[in-house]
């Protein structure tokens, strides 16, 4: 065979391959309802949602639901165009903000549609009120939280023995934990950063600990005494350590997965992160010796505070079988049977919806094989949870969040300016979208 | 062989006599003697029709509405673009940013296509493999090369400030600073100086001989012949690189969502990047579409601009 010959071979295979139509989706069960769910978990977590799928088809005759991971860089790109198309998915799942521009443009259904009346009444009646706040959106419950992303302080006990500190005497105030992080802080003979002690990267992430919020969806307001408390103290601390010095060290950090996650790194003795890591340690670094403590507060602050984030689970208008989604749903976060649901939660290393799902034997047992997620679990039910304003504008203020906060980290406005200059952005835009007649 | 009777398309000069009567319809003389030559060519016709004339037609209509790609556009006037030119500072920083680009980057690129084609003219051995390594970069696809830059460009453990080091100096932040992020692609732009470079060595090829001979028996230095006859000689494959290159420039984006997203603060937030952020994060798909009509009219006017100044310096006279 000449070397024409292969490379022409070669050539008609990367022809087909590439006008071969897309693979169909592998349906095991051709009797039952197709219940097509995009979801954004990849990595380990994807076998794991695959699972939960799995386990729900053997569970029932009625529907086969088809995992399908969708990358979170291109997923809200992609059910947009499948949506206006008229050909989504039945379920998706979302942790971008999405929940009020998706649900003013029509594009989810309102669960009550598929909801019976007693599964909503008792839902509402039982659901962490942060569960319910992140699902409800004008009244209307549109979306089941899968899970809550709740913020606590990580230590890594090993770093800070070096500088005599233990278990028992973890820092109880802001200030003291600050105090702390100064003595952690390792740089090399160049002085770059090796080692942070702790760096508070967010002031949208450490409003709540300062009592600190940006009002609701209808009337956001960002420039506040105590959200300027929270940025001056984001910016000090960056400033402290120079804040090129900080964006290098960041630029030299690992992918943020398995053995590379920061904690098991190791480049930070404290960090701020959430539930998910308890379980995702345990996996890639069982023996690491490392606590957990909720963000403690500074002075005149709130205690068992923090910005939650959610993890929605949608029903797009378009879905060709909404009852099979909300089945799938139900069994995800244990509606019906709580022993289910603390399995799959405790599956994803994740927090339950309510008390009935916490208190199963399955997730009680989570509980004590991961005694430290116990933490979470305290601050899931706390009242000074809070969550970001939800509105029809909710990405377009989240993006403008983002550069106020990268600004102020940079230094290249101060605190006061940048919350300043975003409550400007957001009325500008606010006006903008009603003189088009978007926002009423 | 069927071949098109381009004899017709004289009929095309608006000052040419109107069919006759009895002769049916222009149209209908052009359908009838090319019938073939269009049926040949429908699957192209096709796909142009559809996927290039009318979504330009629709991207019209659209940037005079309020449309978030899910409910029916509805009609604003020209409410989108008074609010680009009034009322969006983000839309004059990404123009900024984008300018200052294509200021720097074509002049630069032109100036490196152009030596390394002098310097690849010249006759050595294994020329043809000097050729192709050069040219390869330019047919690489932009996000690999815009991945593996983001990580030789890594300030801490990225090869290049690795290499820096080892003679002393602490290379830059790169794309993580806000002062060297929008220059990082400058440079980056030159990695595909290649495909510029091909052109400008088929357009040294074309030079004929004697005018060096004849700069020669005149006495013209290496330099001066470079200068009056190589330069002038080329002007016409610079021309059309330029025009290429403004045009790319302006429409520039992959290597800026791979690498930067825009940021930091912004200084690397390209106009279609912004473009592209309005349509797809905040469904502003009709403000979107007065971005890419903005764009489409200032790429227009420079191209017009630039092809009126080719008068001055471009030299067609062989």
């Amino acid at each position: 065979m000449t070397v024409k010959t292969v490379l022409s071979i070669v050539a008609g295979l990367a022809v087909v391959a590439v006008l071969a139509p897309p693979a169909t989706p592998v349906q095991h069960h051709p009797d039952r309802q197709k219940v097509i769910f995009w979801h954004m978990w990849g990595n380990e977590f994807q076998p794991v949602v695959e699972n939960i799928a799995k386990r729900f088809n053997e569970s029932q005759t009625e529907y086969e639901v088809i995992p399908r991971f969708v990358p979170s860089d291109g997923a809200m790109t992609k059910f947009l165009l499948s949506a206006s198309g008229g050909k989504a998915p039945d379920l998706v799942s979302q942790w971008n903000p999405v929940l009020g521009t998706w649900s003013d443009r029509g594009l989810i259904t309102p669960l009550e549609e598929v909801m019976s009346p007693a599964e909503v009444a008792r839902y509402k009646e039982e659901a962490y009120p942060i569960m319910k706040s992140h699902a409800t959106y004008k009244r209307h419950l549109m979306a089941m939280i899968a899970g809550v992303d709740v913020n606590a302080v990580y230590y890594r006990m090993d770093q800070l023995k070096e500088v005599g500190v233990d278990k028992e005497h973890l820092p109880k105030t802001l200030e003291e934990l600050m105090v702390l992080a100064q003595k952690l802080d390792r740089k090399d003979a160049q002085g770059h950063l090796r080692r942070i002690g702790f760096l508070p990267s967010s002031w949208k992430v450490m409003a709540p600990s300062f009592d600190g919020d940006f009002g609701t969806g209808e009337r956001m307001t960002f420039d506040t005494p105590n959200n300027r408390r929270a940025a001056e103290f984001v910016g000090a601390n960056q400033k402290r350590l120079g804040f090129e010095n900080v964006s290098r060290f960041q630029a030299s950090q690992a992918a943020d997965t398995g053995m590379t996650q920061p904690l098991i790194a190791g480049n930070f003795s404290m960090l701020i992160d959430g539930q998910w890591r308890v379980k995702q340690t345990a996996d890639y670094a069982p023996n690491l010796d490392y606590a957990i403590s909720p963000v403690p507060p500074p002075k005149g602050g709130k205690p068992l505070a923090s910005m939650t984030d959610p993890n929605y689970l949608m029903i797009p208008r378009a879905s060709n079988c909404p009852k099979g989604a909300w089945a799938f749903m139900k069994y995800w976060i244990g509606v019906d049977d709580p022993e289910t649901g603390g399995f799959n939660t405790s599956e994803m290393g994740w927090l339950p919806y309510c008390d009935r799902v916490a208190h199963s034997k399955s997730y009680q047992k989570y509980l004590a094989k991961y005694p430290r997620y116990q933490t979470f679990l305290d601050l899931v039910a706390s009242p000074n949870l809070q969550k970001f304003p939800v509105s029809s504008l909710q990405t377009f203020v989240t993006t403008e969040v983002g550069k106020a906060e990268e600004a102020t980290s940079r230094g290249s406005l101060s605190p006061v300016a940048a919350l300043q200059g975003l409550d400007r952005t957001v009325a500008d835009e606010l006006a903008r979208q009603k003189r088009l007649g978007n926002v009423r | 062989m069927w071949f098109v009777d381009c004899s017709l398309w004289g009929n095309l000069n608006p000052l040419a006599p109107l069919p006759q009567r009895g002769e049916g319809s222009f149209v209908t003389k052009v359908w009838r003697e090319n019938r073939a030559g269009f049926l040949f060519i429908s699957p192209w016709l096709f796909g142009f029709l559809l996927l290039q004339v009318w979504p330009f037609i629709g991207s019209a209509w659209l940037s005079l509405t309020s449309y978030d790609l899910v409910s029916a556009p509805r009609y604003v006037g020209l409410e989108n673009y008074k609010t680009l030119v009034g009322d969006d500072p983000a839309f004059w920083k990404s123009l900024v940013v984008t300018l200052r680009y294509a200021v720097v980057s074509v002049p630069l690129n032109v100036v490196a296509g152009v030596a390394l084609a002098l310097l690849l003219n010249v006759e050595v051995k294994g020329q043809a493999i000097f050729r192709t390594l050069f040219y390869l970069p330019s047919v690489l696809p932009q996000v690999a090369t815009a991945v593996l830059f983001a990580w030789l460009l890594n300030p801490e453990l990225g090869l290049v400030n690795g290499m820096l080091k080892l003679v002393g100096i602490q290379g830059p932040a790169w794309v993580q600073d806000v002062h060297w992020a929008p220059w990082t692609l400058v440079l980056l732009s030159l990695w595909g100086v290649g495909g510029g470079m091909v052109i400008y060595l088929a357009g040294l090829k074309d030079v004929p001989v004697y005018l060096y001979e004849a700069a020669t028996l005149d006495g013209a230095s290496a330099w001066q012949r470079l200068r009056t006859v190589t330069l002038p000689m080329l002007t016409p494959v610079i021309f059309y690189n330029v025009v290429m290159g403004v045009i790319g420039a302006f429409q520039t984006f992959t290597e800026a969502y791979v690498m930067t997203k825009g940021g930091p603060e912004g200084s690397t937030t390209f106009y279609a990047l912004y473009l592209f952020k309005r349509a797809w994060e905040n469904l502003d798909m009709g403000y979107a579409c007065a971005m890419a009509w903005v764009l489409f009219l200032g790429i227009a006017v420079v191209t017009l601009l630039l092809f009126r100044s080719q008068k001055k310096w471009v030299n067609y006279d062989r």
